[in-house]
């Protein structure tokens, strides 16, 4: 074995670096070959900052600068060489506001701002093209910038949109019951002793009618009328749930349009960790109580069907226990913001989302990758497991997404805030610990190509199935391992060299300094046939001996060297692979039962197909002839099953034996028209049944005449007047004449 | 808990309603009349349907079947001629979570009240609709109306009446926003029942046309198809009714329709002969007028003041500029 591949295999078996040898060195300050063309990202443009539009739906409330400023040059941009100019300059400007947007601030103020430091050194006519872009983007909100703080700045903004929402319609639900039952109460005062004083009637009349009136005698005859006030307990009743209907102070300011005060309200339901959350929650849980009885009882009494001896004993016994979870929807959503300490905090949130409490937890996650792991290190991924533990729980709307995609996430961010239930955002902002001189960005990009931070959704409430819950399509490349980005370098003898690069897990990990043992880099002077690429060596590990694994990488001046992988980083990558298989799976991307199904089906169909053709041609051998091209089994004996159906049918149509006349006088019920020939001619026999439907309910209430004049005049004649009953009846034979038209 | 509390609690108080609960008064239609067979399905559909009496408001125009309302015990409105459709168009957007029901004769409908009836279908505000249809003025003694056949001798047509009848459906099918289509024939109950039954379940403006015989001034009108089963077209479809296996032995013509297939309902509506029966057209997608509108909205005392002084305002005589100085004088 070459001494080049011994050192190499010895730093991926062993993690050491034998000494002496030179081709072997420590990882240096490296990152992912794929990262070489990112350096400036201010420079670029790409979906940061984004812009929180407040007067949107959920689904419209994110923006990204470029978006908006795209549609706006599409609108106002002339063609030819004056719309090119335009759009330098405009696009100079948005270089401008995204080296900005780190301070925040609303796009308006930040707009200007840019504006007023490019204007001196700008060209003619920049100005002008800034303003009419400005005025094509209708829109304005606060500027975010991909960072520790975009996601609870964005899953915030939603939040607030889709409570103002929810609330709005609790809002007019309860002020449609106070008026009602404001109404219950005006109109018990009306019916009332002092409602129908003299005085009272004069007042409700008005001074200019007055002198028309006799409020007295009115008065009097007003006495006399039924019904009087309500009862005490029910007015008392009313009172009470009037009085809570009222006191709700968000939905006063939200009814009032109020915005300070809905901000106040708002911001009370906002938390930095699950405990707060959870004691707030016991001091609210008697006040939602208190507000769903007092919105059913106000709904019972104004449908008027309160009824104390059944409604009562419930309501006395309702309290804050009794409430479900369609009561626990009714209010508004607590928001905590919880930034991933550890396995501790972790925690702390499954109990808090499996406690089935209106709340909506987002958890920024800075590090995807960990510390070393103790003993042989490696990366632990500690901090990619919290969203994928959440969905066990079953009932919960889980969102794991990296912040690099947030723009592409307000619909789904507001279906997870809208949902009737515990919702969690696991975002990966990219902001902690990673490859140096990496912007969050591109790092929280990275993790989802890497499949150390895939993202995906599970929404309870998409249906009772799998499949209409999951969803992974928000992932680059989704059916594939691994993302596959094209990638072309020099090499040492300046040639120009293609090729495709996996983006795997230990291309993460690689720019990582925590984990710089675990690599070793390899220069192309020393590179052999041996080394194989990470994504390669998981697919099929090499059988031959010396095969390491590499990933590939490039120091600060753009060299490229392969980096030799650890095992622990292999083991690690390994992990992450399983793991993307299994959401996978999850989402319908691979089903490994419906293919191992489809493969033992096709197996069974050529083996069926085989055996018919082998059965063709030993019996063409047999008679003689050249053997016939074997027709599908299917087909062959689908044909002779189809036949007989239809002989059962006929049968029992040919079987079906006539119904003989019936001695008794009787009516086909279900075609009667309830038109009252019948009970015009003898109420008595004739009656109608539940359905409003003729029958004869007493053949000896009447005569056999009555009978064939009752069948005669019948409409749709469905009246059979049977055999007389009595032989004396005088004319019989006429009638039974008469009756044959109705046997 | 499932379900809101207060649907849970008013589960707990509900009661069942029998035939009696919907019935007031013994009609007095001839005999024979088909009024009472639309009567007797209306009445099972809300005994079926567990509908609560004060939640109902059956509202008519005039002429026989527009007694409707008085055999019915519920809110109802025994309007005047033609007008049965805006008042209970006015009904609906006072009052949009009552269950609208319009009785309207041929006469009432076809003739004086279509205007009223065009714009109610555009309108498509969420409420049944049915057209008796007997095809003559039978409360004044026997005059043509609109569906009356080409040849009828009437008292205002002695020598027999000029025009060929006009056909509801197809007029009901070429207005726009027309969303439920639907007829039947009063000797088949069953039929009548299944289609009201369907029309009250569409969200939107229900168009049912009963033909009916008139027992008094046209006895021997649809004697044929009384008689003669392969003169009447079951139409059939899992979106439209079903039909029992008594009435499946009985009309054996039956053809398969999609009610959403709004061309073919045209040339089915244009047949006589067989007379189709079932559900034409469907289209729950026609937004309601009472939703798009937001009927029913609370309308607090302040606002009830201020928009009687805007109307009240328009009746004020203002002062002019110099009303001032001349009063002084």
């Amino acid at each position: 074995m070459d001494a080049d591949v011994k050192t190499q295999l010895a730093f991926h078996v062993l993690g050491r670096n034998p000494a002496g040898a030179v081709p072997v060195q420590a990882v240096g300050p490296v990152r992912p070959a794929l990262f070489a063309g990112f350096r400036d990202l201010a420079a670029l443009r790409y979906d940061y900052p984004l812009v929180l539009v407040s007067e949107a739906e959920p689904a419209e409330a994110i923006r990204t600068l470029r978006g908006l400023i795209d549609a706006a040059l599409q609108q106002v941009a002339p063609r030819g060489a004056a719309g090119e100019r335009m759009r330098r300059q405009v696009l100079r400007l948005e270089a401008e506001i995204r080296r900005r947007a780190a301070d925040g601030g609303r796009l308006s103020a930040v707009w200007d701002a840019a504006v007023a430091a490019l204007a001196p050194t700008a060209d003619d006519g920049f100005a002008a093209s800034v303003a009419a872009v400005r005025a094509a983007i209708t829109v304005d909100g606060e500027l975010v910038d991909c960072g520790a703080a975009a996601p609870k700045r964005v899953v915030g903004h939603i939040w607030r949109l889709v409570q103002e929402r929810k609330l709005a319609g609790l809002a007019e639900r309860v002020e449609t019951l106070v008026l009602k039952l404001a109404d219950v109460l005006l109109a018990d005062h009306a019916r009332s002793e002092a409602g129908r004083a003299p005085d009272a009637l004069a007042a409700a009349v008005g001074p200019g009618l007055s002198t028309l009136f006799d409020f007295g005698t009115m008065s009097e005859l007003l006495g006399t009328v039924s019904g009087g006030p309500v009862s005490k307990r029910r007015r008392r009743r009313i009172e009470a749930a009037l009085a809570v209907l009222e006191a709700q102070p968000l939905l006063t300011a939200l009814r009032a349009r109020d915005r300070a005060a809905e901000e106040r309200a708002l911001a009370e339901l906002v938390f930095d960790d699950c405990a707060s959350a959870l004691a707030a929650w016991r001091r609210q849980r008697p006040a939602l109580a208190a507000l769903v009885k007092a919105l059913a009882i106000a709904e019972l009494e104004i449908e008027g069907r309160y009824d104390e001896p059944e409604h009562d004993p419930f309501f006395e016994a309702f309290s804050e226990t009794s409430l479900g979870a369609a009561d626990l929807a009714l209010g508004p959503d607590m928001l905590v913001c919880v930034e991933d300490a550890g396995a501790a905090t972790r925690a702390e949130v499954l109990e808090l989302l499996a406690a089935g409490l209106p709340v909506k937890v987002v958890v920024p996650t800075h590090d995807a990758l960990g510390d070393p792991a103790p003993g042989p290190g490696g990366p632990t991924l500690a901090g990619t497991r919290l969203a994928t533990m959440a969905t066990s729980i079953d009932d919960i709307f889980v969102m794991q997404a990296s912040a690099a995609s947030l723009a592409r996430c307000g619909g789904r961010i507001g279906r997870g805030l809208a949902y009737a239930g515990p919702a969690l955002f696991s975002v990966y902002t990219g902001a902690g610990t990673g490859t140096p001189g990496v912007p969050a960005y591109l790092r929280a990009a990275a993790a989802v190509e890497a499949r150390v931070f895939p993202s995906f959704t599970y929404d309870p409430s998409g249906g009772p199935v799998l499949a209409e819950r999951w969803d992974v399509a928000d992932n680059p490349q989704p059916e594939a391992d691994w993302s596959v980005h094209h990638f072309v370098y020099e090499n040492a003898e300046q040639q120009r060299v293609v090729g495709d690069l996996a983006f795997t897990a230990a291309d993460l990990v690689v720019g990582d300094p925590r984990h710089a043992r675990q690599f070793a880099l390899v220069p192309s002077a020393h590179w052999s046939d041996t080394m194989v690429p990470v994504d390669v060596w998981l697919r099929q590990p090499p059988a031959g001996p010396g095969a390491v694994p590499y990933v590939t990488v490039v120091d600060a001046e753009n060299r490229l060297y392969r980096a030799i992988v650890s095992e622990q980083v292999m083991a690690a990558t390994r992990r992450c692979r399983e793991a993307w298989h299994r959401l996978q799976e999850l989402g319908d991307i691979h089903n490994s039962w419906a293919e191992r199904r489809s493969r033992a089906e096709q197996a069974a169909r050529e083996a069926a197909e085989r055996e018919a053709a082998e059965q063709a041609a030993a019996q063409a051998v047999a008679e003689g002839r050249m053997p016939e091209p074997a027709a599908p089994a299917a087909t062959a004996k689908a044909e002779p099953e189809a036949a007989p159906k239809s002989k059962p049918a006929a049968k029992a149509k040919a079987a079906e034996p006539e119904a003989a006349p019936s001695p008794d006088p009787w009516i086909e019920t279900p075609r009667c028209t309830s038109c009252n020939a019948c009970l015009q001619v003898n109420a008595r026999m004739f009656h109608y049944d539940g359905n409003q439907q003729a029958f004869v309910a007493d053949v000896a209430a009447g005569t056999f005449r009555q009978l064939v004049e009752a069948a005669e005049s019948c409409p749709v004649g469905i009246i059979h007047p049977g055999e007389p009953r009595n032989p004396k009846e005088p004319d019989l034979d006429a009638l039974r004449a008469r009756a044959k038209a109705f046997a | 808990m499932s379900m809101p509390m207060h649907e849970c609690l008013l589960q707990m108080v509900e009661e069942a309603h029998s035939l009696e609960d919907y019935q007031s008064g013994v009609p007095r239609w001839c005999s024979g009349c088909g009024d009472n067979a639309v009567l007797a399905a209306v009445q099972r559909l809300c005994r079926d349907e567990n509908l609560r009496p004060e939640k109902l408001a059956f509202v008519s125009g005039i002429g026989c079947a527009s007694r409707f309302p008085h055999y019915m015990r519920t809110y109802g409105f025994h309007g005047i001629h033609g007008r049965a459709l805006p008042i209970a168009e006015g009904v609906k957007m006072a009052r949009p979570d009552l269950h609208v029901f319009v009785n309207t004769g041929d006469g009432d409908c076809c003739s004086i009240g279509a205007a009223h009836w065009l714009h109610a279908i555009r309108y498509n505000m969420n409420m049944t609709v049915v057209l008796h249809d007997n095809h003559v003025y039978g409360l004044t003694k026997k005059q043509v109306s609109p569906t009356s056949p080409k040849g009828l001798r009437s008292n205002t047509t002695p020598h027999g009446s000029y025009l060929d009848a006009m056909n509801p459906l197809t007029v009901t099918l070429g207005v726009t926003n027309v969303s439920f289509v639907a007829q039947a024939v009063d000797w088949i109950p069953e039929v009548v029942h299944a289609v009201i039954k369907a029309a009250f379940h569409h969200q939107g403006f229900s168009f049912v046309r009963i033909i009916q015989r008139c027992p008094e001034f046209l006895p021997k009108m649809w004697e044929p198809w009384l008689h003669d089963p392969q003169k009447t077209l079951l139409l059939e479809h899992p979106d439209g009714i079903g039909y029992s296996a008594g009435l499946q032995k009985i009309y054996k013509n039956r053809q398969s329709h999609d009610p959403s297939d709004i061309h073919r309902a045209r040339e089915i509506a244009s047949s006589i002969d067989p007379v189709p029966v079932g559900i034409l057209f469907r289209d729950e997608s026609v937004p309601c007028y009472e939703d798009i509108r937001e009927a029913g909205k609370p309308r607090p005392i302040e606002m009830i003041k201020a928009g009687l002084e805007a109307e009240l305002d328009k009746f004020t005589v203002w002062p002019d500029a110099d009303e001032p100085a001349r009063s002084a004088v």
